[in-house]
């Protein structure tokens, strides 16, 4: 004991100076917005290469359930293709047209706070960028936020402040999706008017109104609904297609002719 | 002592207040600025706490960067240097490290120089690489150091030479 305090002491200018350097280092972070995110940066670069060695190692254990994951969404592509002998585009590597798809692994997932991200072992060098929209094999899963050389985080559908343009399958009525916290399998559709109609099992889509997603993705389907105090809109509750709280394999969408809407759309 | 605190509060208010007025204006070929409140870390006695000098560094600089809008790159230069001075003056003054008149007298002339410009130089260093924070921008970080480094210096050695009368 007397050598720990006697340690403390002979090297109190060192301690004194990482303490100070550490608070110095807080005031940057919060009074620059420039440096806030060159350190997230830095933090998702360290922190990647890390997730990935313990990602890498844990991915053996589930290849077995994994394989039956991929061979259940063959399956379901082996079905649409059927569905649509004549269209040969359906297998070309742009899926739908416009967009590009790249696969990714999950590295990192969070579903237990009130913003939710993943990492994703792909990153600027895979041509990842920012706001390109994240599928996984049963519907949307988020929106790429930053990328560093190797890695991307990425917005996961779970998170407070992400909303996506969704519609009702059977009517195309749109309306905005959120979540809206707690539970990992409820998701809030809102501001679908209550001159069309909705019932329980209806599947919703992604709309195709924004840039990240193209639309008739699936989302999920209707669990519950009812009408809003002011008699105009629904609150539709949604039960997601996806499990966000066993994220593997996803695919990167970039959206080919981004810049061609955003000239019409600044 | 009482002297002593007195001295060191007038030269920590003077200095952030000509660096803040004057200093950080001046703009010379358009972007540099000398930083010649390093000055207070300089004349710190070398024999004094170094870990009130720790202390004193990191408010000089957290005043500095809350006054100049600068983010914290201030404050963390101002305090690894206050904290490498030690070693910095034990590599320039060697057994004279703690007179506490190294700067005035007794030491050579060049180990004087030695020891300003390489306090000087990892303020800088830290102060830019901090501001930029961009590794592609390598080069940029470097030749804003020279320039203000080399303005700091000559303005510390003029102002030493002046208020130096015994030689």
């Amino acid at each position: 004991m007397q050598q720990i305090i006697n340690a403390i002491f002979r090297n109190k200018n060192a301690l004194i100076y990482l303490l100070l350097l550490l608070f110095a280092f807080v005031f940057l972070n919060n009074r620059s917005y420039y440096h806030q995110t060159r350190l997230e940066k830095l933090g998702l670069k360290l922190a990647g290469s890390l997730w990935n060695l313990q990602d890498n190692t844990a991915n053996y254990f589930s290849l077995q359930q994994q394989n039956k994951a991929l061979l259940e969404e063959n399956r379901k592509l082996r079905e649409l293709l059927t569905a649509h002998p004549n269209d040969t585009d359906s297998i070309s590597p742009t899926l739908l047209p416009g967009f590009t798809y790249r696969h990714a692994r999950v590295i990192k997932n969070s579903f237990d706070q009130a913003r939710n991200t993943l990492v994703i072992d792909k990153g600027a060098r895979d041509s990842i960028r920012g706001e390109m929209g994240i599928v996984g094999p049963d519907g949307i899963v988020g929106i790429v936020n930053e990328t560093t050389a190797h890695y991307a985080s990425a917005l996961s559908l779970l998170h407070a402040d992400v909303r996506i343009n969704a519609k009702l399958k059977t009517n195309d009525a749109f309306g905005s999706l959120y979540w809206p916290g707690v539970e990992a399998n409820r998701l809030l559709l809102t501001n679908i008017s209550t001159i069309n109609t909705v019932a329980v099992g209806d599947i919703i889509v992604t709309g195709g109104m924004s840039d990240y997603f193209p639309k008739d993705i699936p989302i999920g389907k209707v669990v519950a609904f009812k009408i809003l105090p002011s008699k105009r809109y629904y609150e539709i509750e949604v039960m997601p297609f996806t499990n966000f709280t066993a994220l593997e394999h996803v695919y990167i969408l970039q959206n080919n002719r981004r810049e061609e809407l955003q000239q019409l759309n600044p | 002592m009482i002297q002593e605190t007195l001295k060191i509060t007038g030269q920590f208010i003077l200095l952030i207040v000509l660096q803040v007025l004057i200093f950080s204006n001046i703009n010379f070929l358009g972007y540099i600025n000398p930083y010649p409140y390093l000055l207070f870390v300089v004349l710190y006695r070398l024999d004094s706490s170094q870990t009130v000098l720790l202390f004193l560094g990191f408010f000089l600089g957290l005043f500095l960067d809350l006054m100049l809008q600068t983010a914290g790159a201030h404050t963390i230069a101002t305090l690894t240097v206050c904290f490498l001075r030690p070693a910095i003056s034990n590599f320039s003054f060697g057994v004279n490290a703690e007179n506490s008149h190294a700067l005035e007298y007794g030491t050579k002339r060049s180990s004087r120089m030695i020891f300003l410009a390489l306090l000087v130089f990892t303020h800088h260093l830290i102060y830019f690489s901090i501001t930029i924070f961009n590794w592609n921008a390598i080069s940029y970080i470097l030749s804003n150091t020279l320039y203000s480094s080399l303005f700091t210096l000559s303005i510390l050695w003029l102002t030493l030479s002046l208020f130096n009368v015994r030689r």
